[in-house]
């Protein structure tokens, strides 16, 4: 049976221990609290304030986020298994090391957002305004990056800097001044993607499908000397 | 996938891997193996980056794939590129090149229409063959791996501007008739 909390004082009795699970949190202020090693299961956020919150080395197993506020809340080494964020704002939220598994991202501002060193593994971006998105040494493995309404998901001046992308899919994405060095990409769709300014010095295509002819003879040189 | 082209990205694998700590190598190929080996996740698009080239193109020198192309294919721009002696040649506009060649060809000598018997036009100029040499070998061209595909030699050479030979004998006004023919 699924409790309903929609205050921060209810919330905090729902919390049992490091603890809580299969609630609804609602029209609710809770920046002021941390869930740091927190255990969260099967619970709702909806229309809810954590900006700022501390996630940090938490467990999130299906936990969803809808018309949340999310800005700088930190997930860093936190681990979110089936995890939804719909229609929430995400902005310079700090997901460093953490494990994002079967997660849904879903027409949410995630400009600037951290996913350094992160694993975003078999999660789909869509709709999603992910300006300057920062995934330098992460790993994303069967992931998806789409925008059914503007064709083409955003990701210009993000960061991939040595990630290791396996089997994505970002065709159409604009990767618009994207800093691709010393990335390893295998298998991956580029195909419509916007390369231009795309920094790519020593990244590793393999098997990925992309138009050469619309790079530059810099940046098709920087991809020769990549191993490509 | 050609062997060397699977040694090639295991290499280049290996090297891009290089730059990672312990801790992070373990963690990858731990969530590496868990999603394709143990939960069988299929790729999202199998043959993403694959090219499908038939396997006895693989096998052909570029001569070769031209030549089979434009016996299969009936594209109006292979009709450009012809092969001569397991040489390829490019037309560009009224002139055509040797893929390895600088050198511009033109009419050869053989196709030159016989020189004309009328008194008026015996200063009509007629080709050199050394102001105008052509790289271009006429005969015995390199045959495709089907035996065919580009037309003779001589069914495609480009009309060519010829070279006027140097005369002593003052122009006449047939001369400068053909002059202006030229220049036209």
């Amino acid at each position: 049976m699924e409790s309903v909390c929609d205050s921060l004082h209810t919330v905090r009795d729902a919390c049992n221990g490091n603890r809580l699970e299969q609630c609804l949190v609602t029209r609710a202020d809770l920046s002021v609290l941390s869930f740091e090693e927190y255990v969260l299961d099967r619970v709702k956020f909806q229309s809810v304030s954590l900006g700022g919150v501390n996630f940090l080395k938490s467990m999130l197993y299906s936990v969803s986020f809808n018309g949340a506020q999310l800005r700088e809340t930190n997930f860093t080494t936190s681990q979110l298994r089936g995890s939804n964020f719909f229609n929430s704002e995400l902005i310079e939220a700090a997901f460093v090391g953490a494990t994002v598994e079967s997660g849904r991202f879903f027409d949410s501002r995630m400009t600037n957002v951290n996913f350094g060193g992160a694993h975003l593994l078999n999660s789909r971006f869509s709709g999603v305004d992910a300006y300057g998105m920062n995934c330098e040494r992460a790993m994303l493995m069967h992931c998806s990056f789409t925008d059914p309404r503007m064709d083409n998901a955003q990701l210009s001046n993000a960061s991939f800097k040595h990630a290791v992308l396996i089997d994505c899919d970002l065709q159409h994405a604009n990767l618009y001044a994207a800093d691709l060095r010393n990335a390893l990409l295998v298998k991956v769709d580029l195909r419509g993607a916007n390369l231009a300014a795309t920094k790519l010095d020593g990244a590793r295509f393999i098997d990925v499908a992309f138009n050469r002819s619309e790079l530059s003879e810099a940046q098709r040189s920087a991809l020769a000397a990549g191993g490509h | 996938m050609a062997v060397e082209d699977s040694m090639k990205h295991q290499v280049s694998i290996e090297m891009a891997l290089d730059a990672y700590s312990k801790g992070e190598l373990v963690r990858m190929l731990s969530n590496l193996m868990k999603a394709y080996v143990i939960d069988g996740t299929s790729p999202l698009k199998p043959d993403v980056g694959r090219v499908h080239v038939p396997t006895h193109l693989r096998e052909l020198d570029f001569p070769s794939l031209i030549e089979t192309l434009k016996f299969h294919l009936n594209l109006s721009d292979l009709e450009k590129f012809n092969v001569i002696d397991g040489q390829v040649y490019v037309t560009l506009g009224d002139r055509e090149y040797a893929l390895h060649g600088p050198v511009a060809t033109t009419n050869n000598t053989s196709t030159a229409p016989p020189a004309p018997t009328d008194p008026t036009s015996a200063a009509v100029p007629s080709p050199s063959p050394t102001a105008t040499p052509s790289p271009r070998p006429r005969q015995n061209r390199g045959g495709g791996v089907f035996g065919g595909g580009s037309p003779a030699p001589q069914e495609n050479l480009p009309l060519m501007p010829e070279t006027k030979e140097a005369s002593d004998a003052p122009p006449t006004e047939a001369d400068d008739r053909f002059r202006m023919l030229e220049l036209d």
